[in-house]
C-alpha cells in the first residue's frame, strides 16, 4: 500500500513538472471549427445522393438546430450550433462523373481526412489504377523536403485490396481494428501500411508508404499518419465503387490514351510521366 | 476573447448564438483542464511534442462532440478518454510504433530535464515507465495519477476489470522492480 502510494506522489510530482507549452486558446478553437465544418461537409455530401437515409436523418437534425439563432446566454441548453451554414454546392454530382473526376473525389476525400490543412497530398492525380477497380497513387511532399511518400486508394477487387494476398507478403502483420464503428484489416509492411474497409462486396484500399518508390529515391519524413483517419477516409460515404464505364473513361479523360479493355483481377497503372525507377 | 463575443439586442439583454456558447464553454474548459491533460498525455508517451499532439487531437474531437457530451455532463470523461485514444492511435502508427525500452537503457529517453524534481528520481521513474508495455502504462496512468476505479479504467481502455487488475499487478511489479535497482542504497534517501 505505502509502495502504491509513494508511486502515486511520484507520478504526480513528474506530472507536475511537466513543461507546459503556451497554447493560445485560439488555436484550439480554430482546429475545433475546422473539424466542425469537415464534419458537417460529410454529412451535407451524404444527404446529397441519399446514400443512405440515416445519414440524411441525422444531416437534417442538424440542419434543424443549428441555425445560429441567437439564444439568451447562460440558457442551460447547448446547441449544435456554429456560423448559419452557407448555402454550398454539394460536392457530389448530379450525374456520373467520368472515371477522372471520380478519383479527383477520391483525392479530395482524402486529404480532408489525411491533410486538412492542403500541404502535402498532391492535389491533381496524375496516375491511373485500373483493372476491377480504380484507383491512383498521389504523392505525399513536406515543404522544404526533397523526400516523396505515397498514399495509395484503390476502390475494387484486385491485388491491390485482397487482404488475404496482402497479409501473406514476407513480413506483413496483419490486425484489425475498429474505428467509429468501421471494422478494417490493417496490413503492415515494410515501410507501408494498408487498410482495407468492406463496403458490401468493395473492398476500400488505402496505402502509404514513405517513399513513392517509381518516384523518388528519398523518403519522406513526417509521413506522419493516423491509422484511424486511414479507416475514416477508406469508410468515407463518397468513396464510392466505379462502374464499368468510369474504369474505362477514366485514362482518357486524365489525357492518357484510351485503355485498352484489360480489366480484370490483375489490373494495370498507368502515370503521365514514366516511372524512373 | 474575440473568439466569444456576444451581440447586443435592442433591449440590452446579451444574447450568444449557439457556436459562442459553444467557444465560450469549450474555452473554459480548456483553460482549467489543458495543463492536466497534457500532463496525463506526458506521462503517457514521455515526450512533449507528442504529448501535445495527443492533446490537440483530443480538443479537436472533444470540441466537435461538446453538445453531446456537455449535456450528458462527461466533458471530463470523454476527454480523458480522447486522450487515451489518441495515445492508442499513436502505438499504432508503424514509424511511431512503441517498444517497450529495457529499464537501462536510459539513454532511449527523448525528454528535457524536469524542472523541480531531482534528476534521478525523474530518470528512474520515466525509465520505469517506459519499460512498461504502452497497455500497461495507460492502466497505471489511469489507475494511479488520474484516481480511477478498476472498473471505470476498464471502461475507458475498453477492456475487463479482470485485465485491469492483472495488467496493474504486473505494471506495478515491474516498476517496483526497476525502481528498487534505480534505488540502490546511497543514491536515494
Amino acid at each position: 500500500m505505502n509502495d502504491t502510494l509513494d508511486l502515486e506522489q511520484r507520478l504526480r510530482d513528474l506530472a507536475a513538472a511537466a513543461p507546459v507549452p503556451p497554447t493560445p486558446l485560439e488555436q484550439d478553437l480554430e482546429r475545433g471549427h475546422r473539424r466542425l465544418r469537415r464534419t458537417r461537409l460529410l454529412a451535407g455530401a451524404g444527404a446529397a445522393v441519399g446514400v443512405a437515409a440515416v445519414a440524411l436523418a441525422v444531416g437534417l437534425v442538424g440542419t434543424a438546430t443549428e441555425s445560429g439563432d441567437p439564444v439568451p446566454a447562460g440558457a442551460p441548453t447547448e446547441v449544435a450550433s456554429d456560423d448559419p451554414a452557407p448555402s454550398e454546392p454539394s460536392p457530389l454530382r448530379q450525374k456520373e462523373p467520368n472515371g477522372g473526376q471520380l478519383l479527383q473525389t477520391y483525392r479530395d476525400v482524402l486529404a480532408e481526412h489525411l491533410d486538412p490543412d492542403g500541404r502535402h497530398l498532391q492535389e491533381k492525380p496524375d496516375n491511373l489504377q485500373y483493372g476491377s477497380g480504380l484507383g491512383t497513387k498521389l504523392a505525399w511532399t513536406v515543404p522544404g523536403q526533397e523526400g516523396m511518400g505515397m498514399v495509395q486508394i484503390f476502390v475494387g477487387p484486385g491485388w491491390r485490396s485482397d487482404v488475404g494476398g496482402l497479409c501473406g507478403e514476407p513480413g506483413a502483420t496483419c490486425s484489425k481494428t475498429t474505428v467509429d464503428g468501421v471494422t478494417a484489416t490493417v496490413i503492415e509492411g515494410d515501410g507501408s501500411t494498408t487498410v482495407v474497409v468492406r463496403k458490401g462486396r468493395v473492398p476500400v484500399a488505402i496505402t502509404v508508404q514513405e517513399l513513392f518508390g517509381n518516384n523518388s529515391l528519398v523518403p519522406v519524413d513526417g509521413l506522419d499518419l493516423d491509422v484511424a483517419d486511414l479507416v475514416r477516409a477508406a469508410a468515407d460515404e463518397r468513396i464510392v465503387p466505379p462502374t464499368p464505364k468510369q474504369i474505362r473513361n477514366a485514362g482518357p479523360s486524365m489525357g492518357f490514351p484510351a485503355l485498352p479493355d484489360e480489366t480484370g483481377p490483375r489490373g494495370q497503372g498507368v502515370s503521365r510521366a514514366p516511372a524512373p525507377r | 476573447m474575440s473568439s466569444v463575443e456576444g451581440v447586443e439586442e435592442g433591449n440590452g439583454r446579451f444574447w450568444m448564438t449557439g457556436r459562442q456558447q459553444r467557444d465560450r464553454a469549450f474555452g473554459e474548459y480548456v483553460a482549467e483542464r489543458r495543463a492536466h491533460l497534457y500532463r496525463a498525455a506526458y506521462l503517457l508517451c514521455g515526450d512533449p511534442h507528442r504529448a501535445e499532439d495527443i492533446v490537440q487531437q483530443a480538443l479537436t474531437r472533444l470540441y466537435v462532440a461538446w453538445p453531446r457530451v456537455s449535456r450528458a455532463d462527461s466533458v471530463d470523461a470523454y476527454a480523458r478518454r480522447t486522450v487515451v485514444n489518441a495515445h492508442i492511435d499513436e502505438t499504432r502508427r508503424p514509424w511511431r510504433r512503441e517498444r517497450p525500452v529495457e529499464a537501462e537503457s536510459g539513454s532511449a529517453l527523448d525528454r528535457p530535464v524536469d524542472p523541480g524534481v531531482p534528476p534521478e528520481d525523474s530518470d528512474a521513474l520515466w525509465t520505469a515507465l517506459r519499460g512498461l508495455a504502452p497497455g500497461q502504462r495507460r492502466v497505471v496512468v489511469l489507475r494511479h495519477y488520474w484516481g480511477l476505479s478498476v472498473d471505470e479504467t476498464a471502461a475507458d481502455l475498453g477492456i475487463s476489470p479482470g485485465t485491469v487488475k492483472s495488467q496493474t499487478a504486473d505494471a506495478l511489479a515491474r516498476l517496483r522492480e526497476a525502481l528498487s535497482v534505480a534505488a540502490t542504497p546511497g543514491e536515494h534517501p
